[in-house]
């Protein structure tokens, strides 16, 4: 009877030490998946805003948007001293204030703001997805960037191995090819940018009920949301964006960067087509058009009141109540649409 | 002997209780039908499949044109039954003639043979409320703002047209607001739909339908530009309400 006891009791203890291995076991573990993965983030959406476009393969992290905003201000990721916010200013809602020349043509630095919705990049659509779209930054006319160098000052910084380890598990940069390092610093650059979200303009505090307009900014309000300035089809609420291609009658000829969609579809019906601007903080991102040939917020209503060329490729959109392409607005009332464009400014964004 | 009562009372009342809630548990559930239908539709102009973006087209009117945009809500779905009694089907379908398919489905209706169906195009009153739908990026793009009435635009149907001196123009054919608001006649086709199975019916736009019957569009005289004007609103309204047929 007390060898049987002690049978059981010893089968007891074995079993509770095989618990407790188990258990031990279980929590290593877990220790070892914590140290392995990255925490995961999520995004808050402003109501009314559509689903954020993301990838399975660039899931959003702490550790990859910490990586990614500290990449996107250093001039680490250059031979020239430029970085990101170089041409993306912070205060300019992260645009330029001038257009930039490539390859003998003029293009406006389009804002980086609530990027995480957007479709397609680049003013001809060009880019389609905004994980890879800082991997072209590397080239000469922009970061000039070389892998030797790159590899080593990134190695040689006290926080970046261990960011690139925490985030995307890269034990050492040397064993990355370029192209893979391009891409994780790629992607964590989007992952950074999906977070800057913008929706506390005037207007949006207006919209939710928490200010008023004053008189000019609500007429402009109508007149931009009505036919009689019919801004609304291509940049309606809430990313003042339909996300589409138009040719809004800037110009008839059409060469080089100007040819506009067509150079991504070599489709004739594309020609002069662009991908319409937000007008999210607008007020902070002159030059206007793609080309940046417009200075003001004044500038850009006179051109849409009476500056739209009648030319065969331009959208049916532009096509106005009296049949021509022209607003017809009185001084006043432009000046009461610039006052309304300026309510679209978001003063809480521009912080890097 | 009162204070027997009393608890004999309060017995009763709980037994009562016990038993209306017994009653309760066991009323039988109402099960919904397995029936399934899928509506597919297609767009064409005149019997040929649409192609988007090529001045090829006739209108009744005879101006040549072009389509670049139609996108449209589809809603309010009714099956019309032999006896001529209706069952709704509940569902709100954002149709865009440049996506290849177009489908909705609906489960769960009364099995049965049908004569009909009929649906609107446009979103009914207590649906066509500003925000109401989904925020996707046709939902937002078909947003009819507040200052205008608010709501979204039950059609926006735009294209190139070469006008009297043979130059290409451009047309907005745009409808929104509730008095805009499309009752399809009535597609009559004998159907069945029956449980566990796979029900399909076969529809197809005819975008020229949009310009003729009753009433004869002509870009040139009536207009190329219907925004703001509900005179040529109500004749696309019109226009619309025999724009789909069974496709064959």
């Amino acid at each position: 009877m007390e060898a049987m006891y002690l049978a059981l009791k010893n089968k007891t203890i074995l079993l509770g030490l095989m618990v407790l291995l188990a258990a031990s076991c279980k929590k290593n573990e877990t220790q070892q998946t914590e140290k392995t993965y990255p925490t995961p983030y999520s995004l808050t959406i402003p109501k009314g805003f559509p689903q954020p476009v993301l990838y399975a393969d660039n899931p959003l992290t702490e550790e990859g948007i910490l990586l990614g905003k500290m990449l996107y201000g250093d001039s680490i990721l250059s031979t020239n001293g430029r970085a990101c916010i170089s041409c993306h200013q912070p205060a300019l809602s992260f645009s330029s204030p001038m257009y930039h020349s490539w390859n003998g043509f003029h293009y406006s630095v389009p804002p980086h703001i609530n990027l995480a919705f957007k479709k397609a990049y680049n003013w001809d659509g060009s880019q389609g997805c905004l994980d890879t779209l800082a991997m072209g930054d590397f080239a000469p006319e922009f970061f000039n960037a070389n892998y030797d160098g790159l590899v080593q000052k990134l190695k040689a910084h006290p926080i970046y191995p261990s960011l690139f380890n925490k985030a995307f598990g890269v034990i050492d940069l040397n064993q990355l090819s370029y192209t893979e390092l391009k891409r994780d610093i790629a992607y964590s650059i989007g992952q950074y940018l999906r977070t800057k979200i913008s929706s506390n303009s005037k207007f949006d505090q207006y919209r939710r009920k928490e200010v008023l307009l004053d008189n000019n900014e609500y007429e402009g309000y109508v007149i931009f949301f009505s036919e009689k300035g019919d801004c609304f089809h291509c940049h309606g609420e809430p990313l003042f964006s339909d996300q589409e291609y138009h040719n809004n009658g800037l110009g008839d000829t059409y060469i080089g960067y100007d040819q506009g969609r067509t150079m991504v579809t070599n489709k004739e019906e594309d020609l002069g087509k662009f991908y319409t601007p937000t007008l999210r903080n607008i007020e902070q991102t002159a030059p206007y058009m793609h080309d940046g040939r417009l200075k003001t917020l004044e500038e850009v209503v006179e051109f849409y009141n009476s500056g739209v060329k009648d030319e065969v490729h331009v959208d049916p959109l532009m096509t106005k109540t009296n049949g021509t392409k022209n607003l017809n607005l009185t001084p006043l009332e432009k000046m009461q649409l610039v006052a309304f464009l300026r309510t679209l400014t978001d003063k809480t964004y521009s912080t890097y | 002997m009162k204070k027997q009562l009393i608890f004999k009372l309060i017995g009763l009342f709980v037994i009562g209780q016990f038993l209306g809630s017994c009653k309760k548990d066991i009323t039988p559930i109402y099960q919904a039908p397995n029936t399934n239908l899928k509506i597919n539709w297609t767009h064409s102009i005149d019997g040929v499949p649409l192609t988007m973006d090529t001045i090829m087209y006739v209108n009744q009117s005879g101006s040549n044109y072009s389509v670049t945009r139609c996108q449209y809500y589809l809603s309010g779905f009714e099956l019309t039954k032999l006896d001529g009694s209706k069952t709704k089907l509940e569902g709100i379908v954002y149709g865009d003639a440049r996506q290849e398919t177009h489908e909705i489905k609906f489960n769960g209706f009364p099995a049965g043979t049908y004569t009909g169906i009929e649906f609107l195009i446009g979103l009914a009153p207590e649906q066509n409320i500003s925000n109401s739908l989904e925020s996707t990026e046709g939902n937002i793009n078909m947003a009819w703002p507040d200052v205008i009435g608010g709501g979204y635009h039950f059609l926006k149907f735009e294209g190139y047209y070469l006008d009297t001196a043979n130059l290409k123009k451009g047309f907005t054919m745009h409808i929104g607001t509730n008095d805009m608001l499309i009752h399809h006649q009535k597609i009559s086709f004998s159907f069945t739909v029956n449980e566990n199975e796979n029900s399909t019916i076969n529809l197809n736009m005819n975008l020229n339908e949009w310009f003729k019957n009753p009433y004869t569009y002509n870009f040139n005289t009536d207009g190329n530009y219907t925004m703001a004007i509900p005179t040529l609103m109500t004749l696309l309204k019109n226009n619309g309400s025999d724009v789909f047929s069974i496709k064959e």
